[in-house]
Order: C-alpha cells, then sequence, then structure tokens
C-alpha cells in the first residue's frame, strides 16, 4: 500500500466524509485528516416524511 | 399544546418509568396465580400473536408440549385437534405481564418468578431457566419424559425452598445487581455472567441459614450454581415490569416492547396500547456453536427477551460487553461504537447505568420510534440463534426492521392527528 505522504512534498490534508476507517487509516498513517460525520440521506415514503416533519 | 412539545413530555414521562423503576423479586408463584388473563386451556408463547396454523415448527411443538406437560390431551395427534379446534387457546406472552424468552410457552403450572417494580406496584413474572435441561419447555418448546419429571421437581421440591427463602428475605433488588454486572462486563442479554455471581452471592448465605435438611440445600444450590445464565430472567422481569409502567402514556413514541415469533418481528408503543407493528422475523449475525452451521439452519428472530434493549440494555449496553460483541469478531472500539449509535434513537440516558469503556457515560435507554425513522438507524438487539428443530446453535444481533416504525409511526398519526 503507498503511503499517504511518501509521493508527496507536502503532507496531505484530508476531509474525509462518512466512513471511519477510512479516517482511522489515514490517521494512522500521520495524514492530517478532519472527519465529517455523514451518511446517505434515509429513503422513506412521502407519507413517513410527512409524518417525522410533523411529530418531530 | 404543540403536539412536538407533547411528544416531548410524554417521552421524558415515560422513559423516567424505566430509569426511576426499583424491580425486586417478590415471590415464586404458579403461571395461574400471577399471570394475569392466563386461563386454564391456554398456552403463552414468545412474538407477535400468531394463529396456531400458522405458527413456525417450534411453536407448534411448544403449543404440543405444553397441552402434554398439563394433561389436556393424552398425545400429539390430540393436542393438535384441540389447538386447531380453538379447543386450547393461544396468546402471545407480552400480551401479559410476563416475557416468552424463546420460545416462551407458558401454561398454567409452570413455575414462575414474580419481579414487582416497587415504584409502580406493576408485576411481572418469568419463567426460571430448566437446570440440566436448559431450555427445555418454556425456553425450547420441547417435551419429553425427562423434561416433564424437572418441571415437575422444580415445582415440587425446588422453587417451594426458593418461594420460602425469598419470602423470608423480603425480595431481592434487581437493580443493583444489573448495575454492577454491567460495569463488569455483562450486557445482560447474551451474558449474565457477573449478574449470575452477584446473584448467588446474596442468595446463597440466605439459603444455607435455611431450617431445612442439608440434601435440599445443596439440591437448590446446584441447580441455581449449575444453570447458566441463571440471573437471565430477572433482567426480561425487571425490564418488562419497568416497561409496563409506560404503557397508556398518551402522546409517547417509546417502543415499549420487541419480539419475534421466527415468522414476524413486533413492536408495540407506549402511546398506543394493544396494538402490534409488525414485520418479517429478521435474520441474525454472529457466530454458531459449530462450523456445521450456517443461516439455512438458523431460525428467523424469536423470542421476547430483547425486552431487555427496549429497556436500555442488551444491544443498546454493547460498550458494557465488549467480549460479546468480540463473539461476533468486534472490537472493543466497535462495541462503544454500537452504544453510541443507538444513542442517536434514544430518549434519554439512565444515570443508574454508569460505563467503565464509555469514560462512565450512561448508557442510552428508550427507544423513539420517531428518532429510528429520522435516523434511519435500526435498533440493535442481541441474543441467542435459534434452527428449525429447537435449541441454540449460536448467538449475535440483528436489527428491528424499519416497517415495525413505519406501521408504528402511521397508527400514531390516526390517534394523535
Amino acid at each position: 500500500m503507498c503511503h499517504p505522504n511518501t509521493n508527496t512534498s507536502k503532507r496531505l490534508r484530508v476531509i474525509n466524509i462518512g466512513i471511519q476507517m477510512f479516517y482511522d487509516a489515514l490517521l494512522m498513517q500521520d495524514a492530517k485528516v478532519t472527519q465529517i460525520e455523514w451518511q446517505p440521506p434515509i429513503k422513506q415514503s412521502e407519507e413517513v416524511k410527512e409524518l417525522i416533519d410533523k411529530f418531530l | 399544546m404543540d403536539i412536538r412539545k407533547r411528544i416531548l413530555h410524554a417521552n421524558q414521562k415515560a422513559v423516567d418509568r424505566i430509569i426511576h423503576s426499583n424491580p425486586v423479586w417478590v415471590d415464586v408463584l404458579p403461571a395461574v396465580e400471577c399471570v394475569e388473563g392466563l386461563t386454564d386451556h391456554m398456552v403463552l408463547h414468545s412474538g407477535p400473536p400468531i394463529e396456531f396454523k400458522d405458527m413456525c415448527y417450534l411453536h407448534k411443538r411448544g403449543m404440543v408440549s405444553g397441552a402434554l406437560f398439563e394433561g389436556w390431551a393424552k398425545d400429539e395427534k390430540e393436542a393438535v385437534a384441540m389447538l386447531e379446534a380453538g379447543e386450547i387457546k393461544v396468546d402471545s406472552a407480552l400480551n401479559h405481564n410476563t416475557v416468552g424468552a424463546g420460545t416462551g410457552i407458558i401454561t398454567k403450572s409452570i413455575t414462575m418468578n414474580v419481579i414487582e417494580d416497587k415504584a409502580t406496584m406493576v408485576r411481572v413474572a418469568t419463567f426460571p431457566a430448566e437446570g440440566p435441561c436448559e431450555g427445555g419447555l418454556c425456553g425450547w418448546g420441547l417435551y419429553n419424559p425427562r423434561i416433564a419429571d424437572n418441571l415437575r421437581y422444580m415445582r415440587e421440591e425446588l422453587f417451594p425452598t426458593i418461594q420460602e427463602l425469598i419470602r423470608k428475605r423480603g425480595g431481592l433488588a434487581i437493580k443493583p445487581i444489573l448495575a454492577e454486572s454491567m460495569q463488569c462486563g455483562d450486557e445482560n442479554h447474551t451474558r449474565q455472567t457477573v449478574a449470575d455471581l452477584l446473584y448467588d452471592k446474596q442468595i446463597l448465605p440466605d439459603l444455607i441459614e435455611m431450617d431445612i435438611p442439608k440434601e435440599t440445600i445443596l439440591k437448590v444450590m446446584h441447580y441455581i450454581l449449575d444453570t447458566p445464565r441463571f440471573f437471565h430472567c430477572y433482567g426480561q422481569g425487571a425490564s418488562y415490569a419497568a416497561l409496563l409502567g409506560a404503557v397508556g402514556t398518551d402522546y409517547s413514541t417509546m417502543v415499549i416492547s420487541a419480539c419475534g415469533n421466527g415468522i414476524e418481528f413486533g413492536i408495540q408503543v407506549a402511546g398506543l396500547p394493544g396494538q402490534w407493528f409488525t414485520a418479517p422475523a429478521p435474520m441474525m449475525k454472529g457466530r454458531y456453536t459449530s462450523s456445521k452451521f450456517t443461516e439455512k439452519d438458523q431460525l428467523p428472530w424469536i423470542g421476547d427477551s430483547c425486552v431487555v434493549g427496549c429497556a436500555g440494555m442488551g444491544g443498546f449496553a454493547a460498550a458494557a460487553s465488549p467480549i460479546v460483541c468480540n463473539l461476533r469478531g468486534m472490537t472493543a472500539q466497535e462495541a462503544v461504537a454500537q452504544t453510541r449509535e443507538m444513542e442517536h434513537i434514544s430518549i434519554a440516558k439512565n444515570p443508574n447505568f454508569s460505563i467503565p469503556a464509555l469514560d462512565f457515560d450512561f448508557l442510552p435507554v428508550g427507544i423513539d420510534i420517531r428518532l429510528v425513522l429520522k435516523s434511519g438507524i435500526l435498533p440493535i438487539i442481541h441474543g441467542g440463534m435459534f434452527n428449525h428443530e429447537g435449541g441454540l446453535i449460536g448467538a449475535g444481533m440483528a436489527r428491528v426492521p424499519m416497517k415495525c416504525f413505519e406501521k408504528a409511526m402511521k397508527s400514531f398519526a390516526i390517534k394523535y392527528r
């Protein structure tokens, strides 16, 4: 596996969106990483979406 | 008042029933004396209600086993005929003040432990494990001469002693055992190793001091010590007693039960008493007891014991028990992450359950159907895997199906429009 900092003259600076294990892997390789929690929007029927908006 | 505010108040009230519950093991009684609505010629089962003809093999066999144990039928053929004709009634255990672990077969003569929530005086009865017969009739729906003899022995010799003990003792508080055991590696669904020891520490000295023959003391002691996960039934009773205290809280969207019957999985909601919201029962992921087992051997979710998850233990307490999670190949960090994930769908945190691996943060408690639907995070439930013929073939986890929550939300909208 290629080390993220091996082939660059500057340190990598990464924003990782979503999957935590990518963040962990980069962190262990001394990359500077910011983690943003994200997951794909939930698929709900329009009816359920309306009910969530009404009650939550 | 705005509907959202009403729901917030209602959910706080409902979750407070769990947080402020004070479950105490108070008695040992035959099921007919402590399970409300349980009559002669009636068999209770785990999971949402289902007719005899639609049941999985395990439940059908359990119904027949119950009928034979009670002497309602002379053989299997007669028992089946009576069940098909409706001469023996069947019902979901959770429709009563009891919990059906595994197959959850309960008939009038089964010996039950009675747990009383001293905060609300709600009583719940749960059946004890059947010692050398393990799941036996109640948990696995099995019946043979050995199981019958053991059940009679439990009823006529073993539990009269235990009944005398607990009555003389004035009860046993369950919550301190749950709390301490979860600081020492139990999540109180799949693992009760520490809870068992804490129970033994309190009960055995009283047993030894009883003015009864030494032989009887030794028999009872061996039954308690040799039965794995002996405390499990107390944790379930404590959980369901607390949850029943929340039933009928108007506007509450908190889940008060979750269970499967091998065909369907169902949930109930505090603000919608008496209604079931079902979907096909999920398969479990986990570790089998032998490499010869595969998913083909596994029955979809069966059992009511995930009421402990509804009360903030089990899958919600993964961080308390990395060792249980490790059985499914998870790391300690992932066990913590599981509990943190469950926080997103929980109403509150339970200050009674402070967990070392969470830096002494509290466990999440009270599943909110709205938060499940909004986040898409499905509750994780821990449990045992059964095969199609009965018996445990492994342990693992499943997620409660989304369909249950969608149906519940729609019914909530009809009632509280």
